[in-house]
């Protein structure tokens, strides 16, 4: 697979630190941060990435609401959430508002990978 | 002994981390030995920055709720699970506000490290997103023509009877549009089915870009579409009818080159039901075909 341009978004700076060494490792690129919904949604429209990996509680918007907004204006984008949220509503909620990915914390670079790779054979190059 | 050292003590020799942190100045003022030996001895650092990694008070912090008006203890217990990213380890939180035999209000933290319940919990949550987004993928596939991932016959259907109720329940204007891309066998006579396949995927791309998101493009047949487009009457319908018949007619096609529909349009009365509605964009198509081609309907 080729090296994708990522987008990290988590408000906790350790957690994004830890998922852009993982990918780093993996060989991908991080294009931009964002500790929020909102940085989220202009980072996305900034950097056009190819794919997100997304938390859900933020200060200000949350993840899904994120989700939705970013698909809106690109609905080709891959977004996976990665979150310490693992009741039931809540996946159906991400789900249903178009991620395409779900992973609880703790993160392991093993999980990580299938993922993405995962997320990317089957949803494919966006154009 | 003061009151102080006897709770230290207690705490001591539960096996659990607990910590005391101020509830104002956020300082941690005691670890008992267990988290001691865990983390370190954090006493006197800010308990977000020092336990959670945070450059300011958790948002998730729970001190706001264990207090009354006047920052004395409510008496709550609060427990919650919580995943602390220093450790990646996830906790059972117990927190409660005490008074601390100074006078100051203080809250302990009793975390319990459930990460082995959890995992097996996150497991089963990650298998569930699995088996969701497999059904979304399900439900996406049984609605969809699979060639040009418009909608098909069966999700139109539905639509229809969906539009045209609604339709004559609120006073609405719906209309439909019909086209059927002109002298189609030749291209799959001369160039092959696969030409033609990628000709009905260009023709479909050139609908999605010029229609709204509240319209809707199934696959009617073999090179016939419709498009039912809600809140749109008659004269509305054929505005974009032109527009699409012109856009198909100046696309560079990428083997044909040149190729050209032909539009039918119709507008809900109240008389008409589902059939009525598409018989009548049929018939105007027809009168299209029959006049040349290339062109909308009456």
């Amino acid at each position: 697979m080729r090296s994708l341009n990522i987008l990290v978004v988590d408000d906790s700076q350790l957690t994004t630190k830890k998922i852009a060494q993982m990918l780093t490792v993996m060989g991908h690129n991080i294009v931009a941060f964002a500790k929020s919904g909102e940085e989220a949604i202009k980072q996305y429209s900034k950097h056009n990435p190819d794919m997100v990996t997304m938390d859900i509680t933020m200060p200000d918007m949350d993840g899904i609401e994120a989700t939705k907004r970013i698909l809106q204006q690109n609905p080709d984008a891959l977004i996976m959430m990665v979150t310490s949220h693992g009741q039931e509503a809540m996946v159906f909620d991400a789900i249903e508002a178009g991620a395409k990915g779900y992973l609880l914390k703790p993160l392991h670079i093993e999980k990580l990978e299938v993922n993405i790779n995962e997320i990317y054979e089957k949803y494919g190059d966006k154009q | 002994m003061t009151e102080g050292d006897l709770f230290k003590a207690l705490f001591d020799v539960i096996p659990y981390n607990i910590y005391l942190a101020d509830i104002n100045s956020l300082k941690i003022l005691y670890m008992n030995k267990q988290m001691i030996k865990q983390r370190g001895n954090l006493v006197g650092r800010k308990c977000y920055k020092s336990i959670y990694g945070e450059p300011k008070q958790c948002f998730f912090c729970k001190n706001p709720d264990l207090i009354d008006n006047e920052s004395k203890p409510n008496n709550k217990m609060i427990v919650s699970e919580c995943f602390n990213p220093v450790d990646d380890h996830w906790y059972q939180l117990h927190e409660k506000a005490i008074t601390w035999p100074n006078g100051d209000t203080v809250k302990y933290a009793i975390a319990v490290n459930i990460s082995e319940l959890k995992e097996t919990q996150n497991r089963l949550a990650e298998a569930h997103a699995q088996l969701t987004l497999k059904n979304r993928e399900l439900e996406r596939l049984s609605e969809t023509d699979h060639l040009t991932q418009a909608y098909n016959r069966l999700k139109i259907d539905e639509l229809m009877r969906i539009e045209v109720g609604r339709t004559k329940r609120y006073q609405r204007v719906l209309s439909i549009i019909m086209l059927d891309i002109d002298h189609f066998k030749e291209v799959n006579d001369q160039h092959g089915h696969q030409t033609g396949d990628l000709v009905l995927k260009e023709v479909v791309n050139i609908i999605k870009e010029n229609t709204r998101d509240t319209d809707f493009l199934g696959r009617w047949g073999g090179e016939e579409f419709i498009i039912v487009c809600p809140e749109t009457d008659l004269p509305g319908a054929h505005v974009m009818a032109e527009k699409l018949r012109r856009r198909i007619e100046e696309f560079n096609f990428s083997i044909v080159k040149r190729k050209t529909a032909s539009f039918g349009v119709a507008s809900l009365t109240p008389e008409d039901d589902e059939v009525s509605l598409i018989r009548k964009a049929d018939e105007s198509l027809y009168f299209a075909k029959n006049n040349g081609r290339n062109r909308v309907g009456k």
